[in-house]
């Protein structure tokens, strides 16, 4: 059987003031029914972006799909209509967003809003999405639930509203869930609940899960697979043990050296010094070579342009992976 | 850039055109007629636009073409110097409550709320029916019932450079508030003055036409556009004498529509956050 | 929510105070006084000057200022606005047969200039920088670069004068009452009055869509499958309408000032109309009338503005 997602060849242009940004050059990768996958990077990496083409929700412009495909349950998404592709969206496939402060409206109740999201999708009445929207907000762990769905966001906090985010994601029983940093906005202590809530909240549907995130303990925590991004490409693709045990590619190496970990005495982090390319002229070679520490002047870095390749059943996009440590 | 972004604005450019032109028109008024705008002729009245009187003469036999022209001097002055009081006392408000804030900014604001919503017409209806009317006193009126836009735009940029470190560390070192504002402020919000004072002058223009069209402004003999249209709430004139009203009517909102295309065009050129 | 509307209901009634003060003022400034104008120069005999003096006394010109303001005050408050020089009538008796048609021509066209201005600008947002954009821009620059009254002449001329469809003058035909007879009268001022506003209500609304569009809540809408359609209408309108409806409540004296204008050139039987003659006959008391009037209007509507605002949006609560 094909997998549930499978993203082949991504490429995502921005027009901007200052010419065309590369935000996507060559995304590929699957995701099975029922999985774990986490996208992890630096800010503007291109997670974002390739969540939002995956369910068609690029603002087109600025944004232009370059090439590629994206096949969910073996349909061609770039190529439905709106009418077609709104049907899978929030009914087939759902997301949540990294800013429950602003991604709910403030004018609606929170209810209406969750109740919105499953009279779109079947035909039942008025109360009926009332009614389970009420039970939807138990489910994701609310107390007084009925109250809650006739009070409006403002009066919510922010791992309440991620919560009830999180309810309207899973109203239609989802077989894909993408979570863009869907904790980044929260306190430290709520962003524990939210994640065992996203847990559970697979159990009941069993939806495979994109997880977006910039932390590291979480993917431990949470995924079964990675993809790391750096500067709109796929760089190291793993299994979640294999890429903390030894991963293939230097730019993983130097994401996991940065954490701060409880069990080394020293409380130094050592981020990747320097800074992401410009997507506006991506240099030719290997986008991570100016901040590469393997690699040591070689002259194949800058001129050819590492593909992902499988090195130790990891997919990773440098040519000296094999030395990588 | 500004100005690359400017000449970018193909409205914006024509408005500048149409705007010198007809400025240039008003200032050369004795170089475009013969005819003096205030000369009574008993012996030409309402005659129809000819060769002689290009856009005829009206109930005195004077030349109305001429009246147009040296009637622009009027409602452009109007609208310019009225937009220069409105800016000042703007500015000067808005800097102050932006920089000293607390009640000071709170009092400020609150009579920007209230001028702003007395509109002049109705103001100089009570100020003109009282003193009578003048030129002076709409000026002031204008200028004095309009200040708000040009304060609050000045409040907002002041009160984001409050944040700003240098400010923060020139304020540290015992800077005066009116230092502060001229090596500060002013560089800063020039050129959302500028925009501000451009609609300004538009608004003007349009507001000189309204009262002096109601006989609440610039007086007769003196013409001004306004004016030159009180005449047309009488039917005949309306039906039988269009040369009199429709000239300053178009000329009027050709001219406030340039400048706001100019106003448009600067925006886009000096503060791109805030383009429409 | 009481202690914030008794806070602003103060401030008003401050403002309010500050104003009759400025109006009292300007009164006193205005050329000669009462008494001297009842009885011009040339009618004045040997008698006069006793009769000036009882006269003063009799009306309290003789009190210090303050004393004169007060009971001027007192007077106003009670509705006692005095009598028209031009007609001896009582100011507010005036005053008040001029509300109604007033109100009636405002009322109407604010309401047509939102039902103008709110498609129009939705309709612009949503087309961004397209043609529709383009068009309603034209639009709403020329209705406001163009003076109301320029419109109004140029109406007249081709409705009345050239085609002959439409009355130039007044509320109805005299002796003549019926329901399209005063419609056809009411049709132009309408339209003109509602076109003006519009230019404004209508950038107004576009720049507020154009906002909410870019809000998070929209993409989090349309991940849920709502369509394009309904993003706008369930979700994005409302958010915009709220700094929209607060404008509008405060351009409410603007609309009236503009009524004046129209008022004038329709012969419409309204308070502008009112205003103007009486400036035009120096009618002193009726002009304040009218300016204290207008100044509770100012008011009210900044008030009305304010609960408007706490009643469209939840997330303003009147605490
Ligand atoms: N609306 C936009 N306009 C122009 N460029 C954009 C836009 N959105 C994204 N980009 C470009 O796409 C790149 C990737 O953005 P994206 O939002 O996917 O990053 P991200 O990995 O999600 O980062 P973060 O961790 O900060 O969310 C950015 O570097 C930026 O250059
Ligand atoms: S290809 Fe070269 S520059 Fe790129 S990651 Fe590998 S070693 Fe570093
Ligand atoms: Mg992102």
């Amino acid at each position: 059987m094909s997998p549930l997602l499978t993203v082949e060849d991504l490429a995502v242009e921005f027009r901007t003031e200052d010419g065309v940004a590369r935000a996507l050059d060559g995304v590929s990768f699957t995701v099975e029914a029922g999985e774990t996958v986490a996208i992890v990077g630096e800010s503007g990496s291109g997670k974002s972006v390739t969540a939002l083409t995956v369910l068609g929700l690029l603002r087109r412009p600025p944004a232009r799909i370059v090439r590629g495909s994206v096949r969910f349950r073996d349909r061609e998404l770039l190529r439905l209509s709106r009418d077609e592709l709104r049907k899978i969206r929030g009914k087939d496939a759902a997301m949540v967003f990294q800013d429950p402060m602003t991604a709910l409206n403030p004018v609606q109740r929170v209810g209406k809003q969750i109740a919105e999201a499953i009279r779109l999708h079947s035909a039942v009445s008025r109360q009926q999405a009332m009614a389970r929207a009420v039970d939807l907000l138990g489910l994701v762990g609310m107390a007084q639930p009925g109250t809650r769905a006739r009070q409006y966001p403002h009066e919510f906090s922010g791992g309440m509203r991620q919560r009830a985010m999180i309810a309207m994601a899973i109203a239609n029983d989802p077989a894909l869930l993408i979570a863009d940093e869907p904790t980044t906005a929260l306190d430290v202590t709520i962003q524990a609940q939210v994640l065992s809530l996203l847990r559970t909240a697979k159990q009941e549907t069993g939806a495979a899960t994109v997880l977006i995130t910039h932390d590291l303990g979480v993917v431990a925590e949470m995924a079964e697979r990675v993809l790391v991004m750096y500067a709109g490409r796929i760089v190291e693709q793993a299994d979640v043990r294999s890429l903390f045990a030894s991963p293939r590619h230097p730019y993983t190496a130097g994401l996991l050296a940065s954490i701060p970990r409880l069990d080394v005495e020293s409380q130094t982090l050592t981020p990747i010094p320097g800074s992401p390319p410009s997507l506006l002229a991506p240099p030719p070679g290997c986008p991570f070579a100016p901040r590469c520490a393997l690699r040591q002047g070689r002259a194949e870095c800058v001129s050819e342009r590492p593909a992902l390749r499988e090195v130790d059943g990891h997919a990773t996009a440098c040519h000296f992976a094999e030395l990588a440590e | 850039m500004a100005v690359r972004r400017f000449l970018r604005h193909k409205l914006a450019i024509a408005g500048v055109v149409v705007l010198l032109l007809v400025v240039l028109a008003t200032v050369c008024a004795p170089l475009l007629t013969g005819h003096d705008p205030l000369k009574v002729d008993l012996s030409q009245v309402r005659q129809p636009p000819s060769g002689e009187h290009l856009l005829g003469t009206d109930g005195s036999g004077r030349d109305v073409f001429a009246r147009l022209l040296y009637a622009g001097r009027v409602s452009l002055l109007v609208g310019v110097f009225s937009a220069l009081l409105a800016v000042v006392i703007g500015s000067v408000l808005g800097a102050v409550a932006g920089i000293l804030g607390g009640w000071v900014d709170a009092l400020i604001m609150r009579a920007a709320d209230v001028f702003l919503s007395f509109p002049v017409l109705v103001v100089m209806i009570v100020i003109a029916g009282i003193l009578g009317p003048s030129i002076t006193t709409m000026v002031i009126a204008i200028g004095l019932f309009t200040w708000p836009r040009a304060g609050r735009v000045v409040r907002g940029v002041t009160l984001s450079l409050r944040e700003r470190e240098y400010v923060q560390a020139a304020q540290a070192f015992g800077a005066r508030t009116g230092w502060l504002v001229v090596h500060h402020v002013l560089p800063a919000v020039l050129g959302s003055v500028v925009v501000v004072a451009t609609i300004a002058v538009a608004d003007g223009i349009l507001i000189e036409a309204s009262l002096s069209f109601l006989g609440l402004g610039v007086q007769p003999p003196q013409p001004s556009w306004g004016n030159m249209l009180t005449d047309a709430q009488r039917l005949t004139v309306i039906s039988q004498m269009p040369w009199l009203w429709i000239p300053p009517g178009v000329a009027v909102a050709v001219t406030v529509l340039s400048v706001n295309f100019v106003g448009d065009g600067l925006r886009d050129a000096l503060d791109p956050r805030e383009s429409s | 929510m009481g202690a914030y509307l008794v806070r602003r209901v103060l401030v008003s009634v401050l403002v309010l105070v500050l104003v009759s003060i400025g109006i009292f003022w300007l009164f006193r400034l205005a050329p000669g006084d009462p008494v001297e104008m009842m009885l011009p120069p040339q009618n004045r005999g040997p008698g006069s000057e006793a009769f000036i003096a009882a006269k003063r006394a009799e009306l309290g010109l003789d009190e210090p200022v303050w004393v004169q303001y007060f009971t001027w005050l007192g007077n106003a408050v009670t509705g006692d606005l005095g009598y028209s020089l031009d007609t001896g009538r009582s100011v507010s008796d005036l005053l008040g047969e001029r509300v109604g048609p007033t109100v009636y021509l405002m009322g109407l066209s604010l309401l047509l200039a939102l039902v103008i201005a709110v498609p129009l600008g939705l309709l612009a947002a949503v087309r961004k920088g397209r043609f529709a954009d383009y068009a309603a821009s034209v639009v709403s620059l020329g209705a406001v670069c163009t003076p109301p009254f320029f419109l109004g002449i140029l109406g007249i001329y081709v409705f009345s004068l050239k085609l002959g469809l439409l009355p130039s003058a007044g509320m109805s035909t005299p002796g003549q009452y019926s329901v399209g007879d005063s419609l056809s009268h009411l049709l132009m001022p309408l339209v003109i009055l509602a076109f003006s506003q519009s230019g404004q209500f209508t950038r107004y609304v576009r720049s507020s869509v154009i906002a909410e569009l870019h809000a998070d809540y929209v993409r989090t809408a349309e991940a849920k499958g709502v369509s394009a359609t309904g993003v706008v209408t369930r979700h994005v309108l409302r958010n915009a309408l709220i700094p929209v409806i607060t404008i509008v409540a405060l351009s409410l004296p603007n609309v009236l000032a503009g009524a004046v204008v129209i008022e004038t050139v329709f012969a419409w039987p309204g308070m502008g109309q009112l205003a103007i003659a009486s400036f035009q006959g120096r009618d002193y008391p009726v002009i304040i009338g009218f300016a204290l009037f207008f100044s509770i209007m100012v008011l009210l509507s900044n008030l009305i503005a304010d609960l408007l605002y706490t009643l469209v949006d939840p997330r303003v609560s009147l605490r």
